[in-house]
């Protein structure tokens, strides 16, 4: 076999490759996709992505109420309500915690660092019943303001994002805070008129990740809001999925999307900043 | 003269002010859960009862009770099947792309959409839709004329079919693979291209020695994730059928918000705490002998 047969060979392996794990990976949400335009007969009857008969009928149930004072829409304003604020509260946090331990010595500087470090890896798990016991007795369980959810964010409790923005800061000369010094910038001044402007791609980044994960939280809300009124996307969907399963698939599934269609939006608009910031925040430690 | 010296110790530390609602938020929200958490475990608090003894029984539980130590072993297995099946994908493929791949954006991007939006509710009822009964894969090997499994209510496929969610989602750890990939100097692989070296040989004796610290961290974040795995589990299968899918953190949600146990809660945590403790202490041991680091002299 010549070089160049063999060459070839390799690259239509490659391609074979990507497509056929691509399929995999996209074909279970472009059939999500369409069975939600699909009468429910129609749905589990064949592997088609469009449908035969096109109707709206699950998209219009979606948008009916179960019962109660609850409907998509209405969960949905719920979920934004605390994601955006905990979004917005994570990055300030993070971005002083970073700030501090990036640019300044002070006492018991590296100790605490390596506390900050260590809690890197601590499960979530084993922080979940004593957390509850004590929001429980701070009264915040059942919280309307959904407490639970968002005062954490203003202590920089993501490590993972204090990381990703230390790491980031590391990479930033710092002639330029010391020019800013030199023109009478106090600390706080230097914070915002240069080392904000320059961190801003990691910013957009942990602001986009906090965003994912904070509209994804299921166990959050799980504990912490029991009142159906207040209830966000993520518990809405678990539960019409019980109450309609078996049957109306259609609008189960169009529930579903819609419910993720904010995070989809996002996401294509800003999928470069989703990769850099995993890539900066895995790659340097 | 106090407030003088008082100015120039703030002015010497004014970057503690700065990590200070950090260091609060540390203590309220994560110190002191940690510590409560030890000491509720070796107690038998009730949240409506509260503790009327201290006991050693809720670990001596975890390992003789028949339900505690079922989570424990599906808990191992969920993440010994998820985890290295994860990485391995996300290696494989991240080597591909790193070829020159034509439209390398547009599959970088499919591949990391399930990692992105596989964490939501939405996507495990989309999990639920394909591999349930009568859903869409059987009605797939019907269509091939083969007999498929129950995915969800034979207990030897359930946790399968709930770590294929998690595997389908290796998007993220590959993205991470693929940037370390890209730092390894194409001279390298001249070099070894040049001294016979095939692909798969220069796969194993350049690509991989030179990224291990990334495969280390990936390795380490996956763990942590796969042995504290919920939703999946609590969305798609209720941790049935048969206990088969009860992993330790739904027998964990379970005792403290349903049967309001406490102190049995915490016990569980903590052996799961401890358990990753020691899986990453091992990881962090071993890294020695086989992650090499560039800025280390041999």
């Amino acid at each position: 076999m010549s070089l160049k047969t063999k060459r070839t060979i390799q690259v239509v392996i490659r391609y074979t490759v990507l497509i056929a794990v691509g399929i995999f990976m996209i074909y279970p949400l472009l059939w999500m996709i369409g069975a939600t335009f699909k009468p429910n007969n129609e749905i589990f009857s064949g592997l088609n992505i469009l449908p035969k008969k096109a109707t709206f009928e699950g998209y219009l149930n979606a948008m009916k109420n179960y019962g109660g004072d609850i409907n998509i829409w209405k969960a949905m304003l719920n979920t934004y309500s605390y994601v955006i604020p905990a979004v917005i509260f994570t990055i300030v946090s993070s971005t002083l915690t970073a700030y501090g331990f990036g640019r300044f010595k002070f006492f018991g500087r590296s100790v605490l660092f390596a506390i900050l470090m260590s809690t890197l890896f601590l499960p979530q798990v084993v922080l979940n019943v004593p957390q509850y016991i004590m929001y429980n007795i701070f009264g915040w369980v059942g919280s309307k303001l959904y407490l639970p959810l968002i005062v954490p964010s203003m202590f920089a409790t993501e490590t993972y994002f204090v990381f990703m923005l230390i790491q980031f800061l590391r990479n930033i000369p710092k002639e330029l805070e010391e020019a800013a010094k030199i023109d009478g910038c106090n600390e706080i001044q230097t914070l915002i008129k240069v080392i904000v402007p320059m961190l801003k791609p990691a910013l957009v980044s942990c602001a986009l990740f906090k965003f994912m994960w904070a509209s994804n939280d299921f166990l959050g809300p799980l504990l912490y809001v029991n009142n159906p009124a207040k209830y966000p996307a993520t518990i809405f969907v678990k539960l019409a999925m019980d109450s309609d399963a078996g049957f109306a698939w259609n609008r189960i599934l169009s529930t579903s999307l819609i419910s993720i269609l904010p995070s989809i939006i996002i996401f294509f608009i800003a999928q470069n900043q989703f990769v850099e910031g995993i890539s900066a925040g895995g790659v340097k430690g | 003269m106090k407030n003088k010296t008082f100015k120039k110790v703030l002015k010497n530390n004014i970057g503690f002010l700065f990590i200070l609602p950090w260091l609060i938020g540390f203590c309220v929200f994560k110190l002191y859960p940690f510590a409560s958490s030890l000491y509720f475990s070796f107690t038998d608090f009730h949240l409506f009862k509260g503790i009327s003894k201290y006991t050693v029984e809720n670990y001596v539980d975890v390992f003789t009770n028949k339900n505690e130590l079922k989570a424990l072993i599906v808990t191992f297995k969920y993440a010994f099947i998820t985890v290295p099946l994860k990485l391995v994908a996300a290696l494989f493929i991240a080597y591909i792309l790193n070829f020159k791949i034509k439209g390398v954006n547009f599959f970088r991007t499919a591949y990391y959409i399930p990692s992105i939006l596989g964490g939501s509710v939405a996507i495990s009822v989309l999990w639920k839709a394909l591999f349930k009964d009568e859903g869409l894969i059987q009605t797939a090997f019907a269509m091939i004329g083969l007999h498929a499994p129950s995915f969800f209510s034979d207990p030897n496929w359930a946790l399968f079919s709930i770590s294929l969610l998690r595997m389908w989602q290796f998007g993220s750890a590959m993205v991470i693979f693929l940037a370390a990939l890209k730092g390894v100097p194409a001279e390298l692989y001249e070099a070894a291209s040049i001294d016979g070296a095939g692909k798969w040989k220069q796969f194993f004796s350049v690509t991989v020695p030179l990224i291990t610290p990334v495969i280390f961290y990936n390795l380490i974040t996956q763990l942590v994730q796969a042995f504290q795995e919920f939703n999946g589990p609590y969305i798609i299968t209720q941790g049935g059928p048969r206990g088969s899918t009860t992993l330790m953190s739904l027998l964990i949600y379970n005792n403290a918000f349903k049967n309001y146990q406490m102190g049995k809660a915490s016990a569980q945590a903590w052996v799961l705490f401890v358990i990753l403790l020691v899986l990453t202490a091992i990881a962090f041991y071993s890294q020695k002998r086989w992650v090499y680091y560039a800025d280390e002299e041999r």
